[in-house]
């Protein structure tokens, strides 16, 4: 042990459990001797019996109705009146009494009483003092998108989520209260069923599995996952079975997708020759019957490689169980094709959740979850001629695909790729398995103390995944391979993390209080290892791996890699929460973490957290308050640490093997860092919730504030060391802004139900401090900037104030406002926004009338300012031997044009505003319209339940952005990008 | 019973962490080494010149600033309409201390030093009486190394290149940043003078060393590290440059003794690295080991590309005898294509770098010092040193050697140093020299009428854009790094 501290806490932990336990024996002898049974029955509106529903006495569980809806407690004679609660139904009291209680639940999702998941604990909304956003996972539902985490955008208040690609699997980024790190991961930690998974390959997770995601946020519900909480945490569960009759569900679903129209226009034919003579004809120096020959062809690349897309999603679920045992099978196929040709991903999953009780005391259960797929993909977001994507943009309109002479791929005058050849001559795919599966045994120590339980869960993380990428003998990337003979590439790479977790709880009620206190030990541990082997020289007849020629050329030797890294994280922790009347509550945390990535200096660390809660509206002065129904006040501060992002190794010295003439030697590879340690994200919060109008407008409204300490930054070095920067924990960056959620019953009558949810955040980011190395201007990186006072990756560029008409040269205002043609780059740039969307948020209209309902979905960000490097690589003359925009049809040709873009020969430059865009959009993200069998109909066809819909994914974008797509991940368009699909399905779902 | 129960399940925690805490986090790498186990025996250190070596193949160094930029930056290569316009900031002379392929190559000397600096130190630790030998072959062509990146670093970032110029040169470093707190290494420039005190020293310990090895370290057909004839290489083109003319003759005709010129008939198989002959240093490059494509931001071969960035400046090729100087077809090819893209016989294609033997990859060997330079050397040296016939001798050995009939030239006085410095330009044609031979004699650039996409034309003395600007990356962490003047 490092530090005695863990042990010292047990200790003292022990000693008082076994005070406490003491205490119990002789509190429930004295509490429980005098006894009364109440029994019922639990229905919902439609008279269906509710089981699960939990039955209790000043916030204490006396137990939960059985499969039938039936229920039988024991209470104290004392007991007046019970509570009945259920997720997604409004609570109920009911009198202590001799007689049978049948009581109809009505359902009210925004009940305080809603239990919400946060990992180690299930806490009702009531309890929690700090920020959880939860999904509804009818969000999720039939989306037809390949990874679940774009199906988040929009849906939670402080999470923004942007994909830098709409390909079929692509993941987006996610980002929860703005950026809080600079080389360290800005992604949030991903638990499901309380195993940590990887923050990416969301593909081959069926998101109809999940029961509830939850955000947690805040330091309350962060500080307790320690290290890795910093970046917010998203808690998913997985669907459980019930007990009672089983229930057969199956969803199908089937749909089309298309490629949008640029609004960024390109030349024609016409047009671009025209241009290329009126410039001096000095590109290709064309003779007139070439030009007359080529204006004969006018090919639209785009129709050559895009595609109708084809979604098929079809599920079978199967749940239900007995009273000792519930089970949840599920099976899903996945199969969706791109608006690119040749991209797509093919999911099959599995699911069963199986958790049995063995006795009144004991649970064990079993989560496991397989999952399969086959993504093709080709690659955008980049600058590089031979992406297909790109290569449409650029390839003159005036060349062909196929020459029609030979049958083969037209070679371009201009020498650059044919998008078609690259298409169609190059395979990219990746197949993924990945396994999640725990299990975990839960005991209620009951014999030992009242309210103390124990519980330990273990469980992987599985990854797999089999990439092959071919580049055919033809393609330009084959061609350019070491032997010019196309390449075969194959690499596997395997994840493997455990997590384990155990843990003693104990809660304890003594009148109006109620204690809880747990501690717990975690263990994380991640390999991951990877293979790859590139085989040259596909000279066969077969353009995989058996078309490779050995030695072919001689020079052809395969290029092999392995690798192997490794981390691990053990963790001990406590947590305390105590409540009075239900009505005033505070909790704290305290996690002490060890990890194996961070220097001998700084291994270990401890993270802490307190929050405090008052549910104002129980108060009696509250109760002549008519109109507001409930007020809840929290607030909660701590601290939450970041690890991920920098290398397994990174606090090392290390050297790599260099080859020169076939002998390997060793070359220092990083410098090491002794120091290097957690970033530290200080996170305050407070939080108002309001609900009146007889709950039909429900509001919460948060302001956080958020300092990371210790941020990850390259501390730059004098090059004559040899090495730019060493990575050191120096500098602060602050998160700081408000999230509102409102929620409204706009109409409620019998037929016709209105409901609206918006969510809505702005947040400001601001550098505190950087580096001691940072001159006073900071850290520039191409187009970006980091400056004390500003928010991370600001725009910094030399204002472009248009086009001279006298000489065609660019005009630039200085930062003092005074114009001027030189381009003075170090001077005269300045700051112009973030790249990162300040305000952002979401909005869902649902109408319900009769069997029909429809919701509309939009989502929305504002504020930032992006750059278009897509548009800057078309709007340049000296790239004429490619086409152009249409815009470049403007340019300067004589004195007196009044235009922006410049004269031919100016020099172009790219650093200034003249191609920074708005990057605001708003996105109607999803429209679905959909027909519920009643339920007689459905009785009298032989099933439970049927649902029609008809739903329409990302139809329409409202943005000044001239891309395919304005949804960037990190505010630069740097090459073309792979639009988000435009999805129509229709699809039914049907319960037996 | 319930209290072992209980007791059980909390031992069984404390046992978790007790076993696991320190050690669970304790992860070694498996497939990285630390320096304990990377350097254990001097054979260690032997290998570990690879890792020097290979760094002079990045793009920041031979892979291509201080190979092809050299002739990008100059008049002898126009720009045509297939460029990508990459290097535009460049070859515009438009350059700013923010330019990335300055600060690449500023990065890319001192990374050489270090990964040198690492084996000077340390390798005394396994010296004993048995093995001087053998770490008189490593340590010497470490040191020898060490000076050539300096030197390298020093032409571009100092502005009078004279053995006597007190004009800010660079910092010599000679410690490793392993040695020292990396963060507080902040070592200021010295002068001229001073690099050029340390680079002669360092040559003279490198040639002690290097004089008396355990075994030979090139071969006839292996020139690819630093033995004592391409250190004597190493010093000539040193001294060239500092114009200490005896230096310079001396070290000369070391080296073209050891290796008489090639025929006309070899001549063309040394681009093909099929010969070396008259090399004395060449860099390994090898698609197996190190796919890099040398001249590809002038001319890449492969069909994937077949792109001509550059062509040879017509202008200057019209001074080559096309039918009768074996230099014209070795460095360009009239109209070259190796897909259906055609180009007209006008475009001279640079096809100096196309490839290994008939492999048209552009992958080849960077010769970086060979015998037609040092003949050169001397000539100039010998002119400067009133050796006039000597070093006409010299000229007219070199141009008989490469040009088929040719009758001995007669020049003198002015006439001679144009023709030298003409011969320089024709020998040297993509060989990382025309920048700086401009940049030591003249200072003068004129590339006649501007051809888009290039938008300058004449470079005059006075121009900042004579030495490259001190990277701002590196000021702005090193406060003792003073500023090149004009920028």
């Amino acid at each position: 042990m490092i530090s005695g501290k863990p042990n010292l806490k047990l200790n003292y932990m022990r000693k008082k459990l076994l005070t406490g336990f003491c205490a119990i024996l002789f509190t429930s002898l004295t509490l429980f001797a005098q006894n009364t049974t109440v029994t019922g029955k639990v229905t919902d509106a439609q008279n269906a019996p509710l089981s699960g529903v939990t039955i209790s006495l000043n916030g204490k569980g006396f137990g939960v109705t059985k499969a039938d809806g039936t229920y039988s407690v024991v209470v104290p004679s004392t007991a007046k009146r019970l509570t009945l609660s259920y997720v997604g139904f409004d609570d109920q009291q009911i009198t202590v009494g001799t007689v049978a209680q049948n009581i109809q639940l009505t359902p009210g999702d925004k009940s305080l009483n809603e239990v919400v998941v946060t990992g180690y604990q299930s806490l009702q909304k009531r309890q929690v003092t700090g920020a959880i956003s939860t999904v509804n996972k009818e969000a999720l539902k039939n989306v037809p998108i390949g990874s679940f985490d774009q199906m988040l955008q929009g849906q939670a208040s402080g999470v923004l989520i942007q994909a830098n690609s709409g390909q079929p699997g692509a993941a987006a980024r996610v980002l929860i209260r703005g950026v809080g790190s600079v080389n360290g991961t800005t992604q949030p930690l991903y638990i499901l069923d309380g195993i940590q998974i990887s923050a990416a390959n969301f593909s081959s997770i069926n998101p109809n599995d999940f029961e509830s995601i939850s955000v947690l946020k805040d330091a309350s519900t962060t500080a307790i996952y320690g290290s890795r909480g910093a970046n917010g945490v998203i808690v998913i569960t997985s669907k459980q079975g019930k007990s009672g009759k089983t229930k057969l569900e199956y969803n199908g679903q089937y749909g089309q997708s298309r490629f949008p129209e640029n609004p960024l226009q390109l030349m024609n034919t016409n047009q671009k020759l025209d241009y290329e003579l009126a410039n001096g004809n000095v590109f290709n120096n064309f003779s007139s019957a070439v030009v007359d020959s080529l204006r004969k062809i006018n090919t639209n690349w785009q129709d050559l490689i895009t595609q109708t897309g084809i979604t098929n999603n079809h599920q079978i679920t199967a749940s239900g169980g007995s009273e000792k045992t519930s089970f949840f099978i599920s099976g899903g196929l996945f199969n969706q094709s791109g608006t690119v040709q040749r991209t797509g991903l093919k999911r099959y999953s599995l699911r069963l959740n199986l958790d049995h009780t063995l006795s009144d005391n004991v649970k064990v259960g079993v989560k496991a979850y397989g999952g399969w797929s086959n993504f093709e993909n080709t690659i955008d977001d980049n600058t590089q001629i031979a992406a297909p994507l790109n290569a449409i943009r650029w390839a003159n309109p005036y060349e062909r695909p196929i020459n029609p002479n030979t049958g083969t791929y037209q070679v371009f005058l201009s020498g650059q790729p044919n998008p078609y050849l690259d298409m169609n001559e190059v395979n990219r795919g990746t197949k993924e398995l990945k396994i999640i599966t725990s299990a975990y045994l839960e005991s209620k120590l009951g014999f030992i103390a009242k309210g103390l339980s124990f519980r330990t869960q273990w469980g992987v993380d599985y990854e797999s995944w089999d990439v092959t990428n071919s580049f055919t003998r033809l393609s330009t990337t084959g061609q350019a391979t070491n032997g010019n003979q196309g390449s075969f590439n194959k690499g596997s790479r395997t994840s493997t993390r455990y997590t384990g977790t155990t843990s003693l709880n104990y809660t304890k009620t003594i009148g109006d209080h109620n204690f809880t206190i747990g501690a717990y030990n975690e263990f994380v541990n991640r390999i991951l290892s990877s293979f790859s082997f590139t085989g040259y020289g596909l000279t066969g007849n077969l353009q995989n791996g058996a078309g490779i020629t050995p030695g072919s050329g001689g020079l052809n030797i395969p290029a092999v890699a392995e690798n192997r890294t490794e981390n691990a994280l053990i963790s001990f922790f406590g947590i305390g929460s105590y409540s009075y009347k239900n009505r005033y509550f505070f909790n704290g945390s305290v996690r002490r973490d060890g990890s194996s990535r961070f220097g001998g200096n700084n291994r270990f660390a401890t993270f802490s957290s307190v929050g405090a809660g008052w549910m104002i509206s129980d108060e009696n002065f509250f109760k002549n308050i008519g109109f507001i129904e409930t007020l809840k006040l929290s607030t909660s501060y701590g601290t939450v640490g970041n690890q991920e992002g920098i290398g397994d190794f990174a606090s090392r010295e290390l050297f790599a093997n260099r080859t020169y003439t076939s002998i390997n030697g060793p070359g220092l590879s990083q410098l090491p860092n002794q120091d290097l340690t957690w970033e530290q994200r200080n996170k305050f919060n407070i939080g108002l919730n309001v609900s009146f109008l007889k709950n039909r407008i429900t509001l919460g409204v948060d302001y956080y504030s958020e300092v990371t300490e210790r941020l990850f930054l390259n501390d730059q070095l004098s090059r004559t060391t040899g090495f730019t920067s060493l990575n050191t924990n120096v500098g602060q960056v602050r998160n700081r802004g408000f999230e509102f959620t409102l929620v409204t019953e706009n109409i409620s009558s019998k037929d016709f139900r209105w409901t609206t949810q918006a969510n809505f955040t702005v947040n400001r980011n601001k550098i505190l401090s950087l580096t001691p190395t940072t001159p006073p201007t900071g850290i520039i990186t191409g187009t970006t900037i980091q400056r004390i006072g500003y928010p991370l990756n600001s725009n910094f560029l030399v204002k472009f104030a248009g086009v001279n008409p006298n000489n065609g040269n660019n005009i630039f205002q200085r930062p003092n406002g005074t114009i001027t043609e030189l381009f003075n780059d170090a001077a005269d740039r300045q700051i112009f926004g973030t790249r990162d969307a300040p305000f952002f948020g979401g909005i869902t209209n649902k109408f319900t009338y009769k069997q029909f309902d429809l919701s509309v979905f939009f989502n929305y960000v504002f504020g930032n300012l992006a750059y278009n490097n897509d548009r800057q690589l078309v709007e340049r003359f000296d790239y004429g031997i490619d086409n152009l925009s249409i815009t470049m049809l403007n340019e300067w040709r004589k004195p007196g044009d009044i235009t922006d873009i410049p004269r031919a020969s100016a020099t172009i430059r790219t650093s200034t505003t003249r191609f920074l865009e708005d990057g605001s959009f708003v996105r109607l993200r999803n429209l679905t319209l959909a027909y519920n069998l009643t339920q007689k109909t459905a009785k009298a066809i032989g099933i439970s339940n049927a649902r029609f819909f008809v739903m329409g994914e990302n139809l329409w974008t409202g943005t000044k952005f001239k891309a395919w797509d304005p949804e960037l991940s990190n505010g630069v368009l740097t090459g073309a990008q792979y639009p988000a699909l435009q999805t129509i399905t229709i699809g039914l779902t049907v319960g037996f | 019973m319930k209290k072992t129960f209980f007791k059980y399940i909390l031992s069984s925690i404390l046992i978790i962490g007790a076993v696991g805490c320190e050690k669970a986090v304790d992860k070694s790498p498996t497939h990285a080494l630390s320096q304990e186990n990377a350097f254990k025996s001097i054979g260690d250190f032997e290998t570990s010149l690879s890792a020097v070596y290979n760094s002079l193949r990045g793009a920041g160094y031979y892979g291509r600033n201080q190979s092809i930029i050299p002739d990008m930056l100059a008049e002898n290569l126009v720009q045509t309409s297939e460029s990508l316009v990459n290097f535009a900031e460049l070859t515009d002379w438009a350059y700013t201390t923010t330019n990335g392929t300055i600060a690449e190559t500023w990065l890319a000397g001192w990374g050489i030093i270090f990964n040198a600096n690492v084996i000077i130190n340390n390798i005394d630790k396994f010296a004993n009486a048995s093995n001087q030998t053998r770490v008189n072959k490593i340590k010497g062509q470490a040191i020898a190394l060490r000076a050539m990146a300096h030197f390298d670093l020093l032409k571009y970032f100092a502005d009078n290149l004279d053995r006597n110029s007190t004009s800010a040169a660079i910092p010599y470093v000679k410690q490793s940043a392993l040695e020292s707190s990396p963060a507080s290494f902040k070592p200021a420039r010295l002068t001229v003078t001073q690099v050029y005190d340390e680079i002669y020293a360092d040559i003279a310990i490198a040639r002690t060393a290097l004089s008396n090895v355990n075994s030979p370290i090139n071969t006839a057909t292996s020139k690819y590290r630093i033995d004592i004839t391409a250190l004597n290489a190493i010093q000539a083109r040193v001294a060239l440059y500092a114009k200490d003319w005896a230096t310079a003759n001396t070290a000369s005709t070391a080296v073209i003794n050891a290796l008489p010129l090639a025929t006309r008939a070899v001549f063309p198989s040394i681009w093909r690295d099929l010969s070396q002959t008259e090399v004395a240093f060449a860099v390994f490059f090898s698609p197996g080991e190190f796919l890099s494509r040398l001249a590809g931001d002038v001319y890449s071969p492969t069909t994937g590309t077949n792109r001509s960035q550059f062509d040879g400046n017509p202008t200057f090729f019209s001074q080559i005898d096309e039918a009768n100087d074996i230099r014209f077809s070795t460095s360009v090819t009239r109209g070259f294509t190796t897909t259906a893209v055609v180009r007209p016989l006008t475009r001279l294609v640079v096809t100096k770098y196309n490839g290994k033997g008939t492999a048209l990859d552009g992958v080849v060997d960077w010769k970086a010092f060979r015998t037609g330079e040092m003949y050169l050397i001397r000539a100039e040296a010998r002119q400067n040193t009133s050796q006039e016939a000597l070093a006409l001798a010299d000229l007219n050995t070199l141009r008989a050697a490469r040009i088929n009939g040719f009758i001995a030239g007669t020049e003198t006085g002015a006439a001679l140093t144009t023709a030298i410095q003409l011969e320089r330009s024709k020998e040297l044609f993509m060989e990382g020299h025309r920048w700086f031979d401009l940049k030591r004699t003249s200072r003068n650039i004129n590339r006649g009428a501007i051809v888009a996409p290039t938008t300058q034309s004449i470079l005059v003395p006075t121009r900042r854009e004579w030495v490259w600007p001190i990277p701002q990356g590196e000021r702005d962490a090193n406060p003792n790094m003073t500023q090149n003047p004009g920028y």
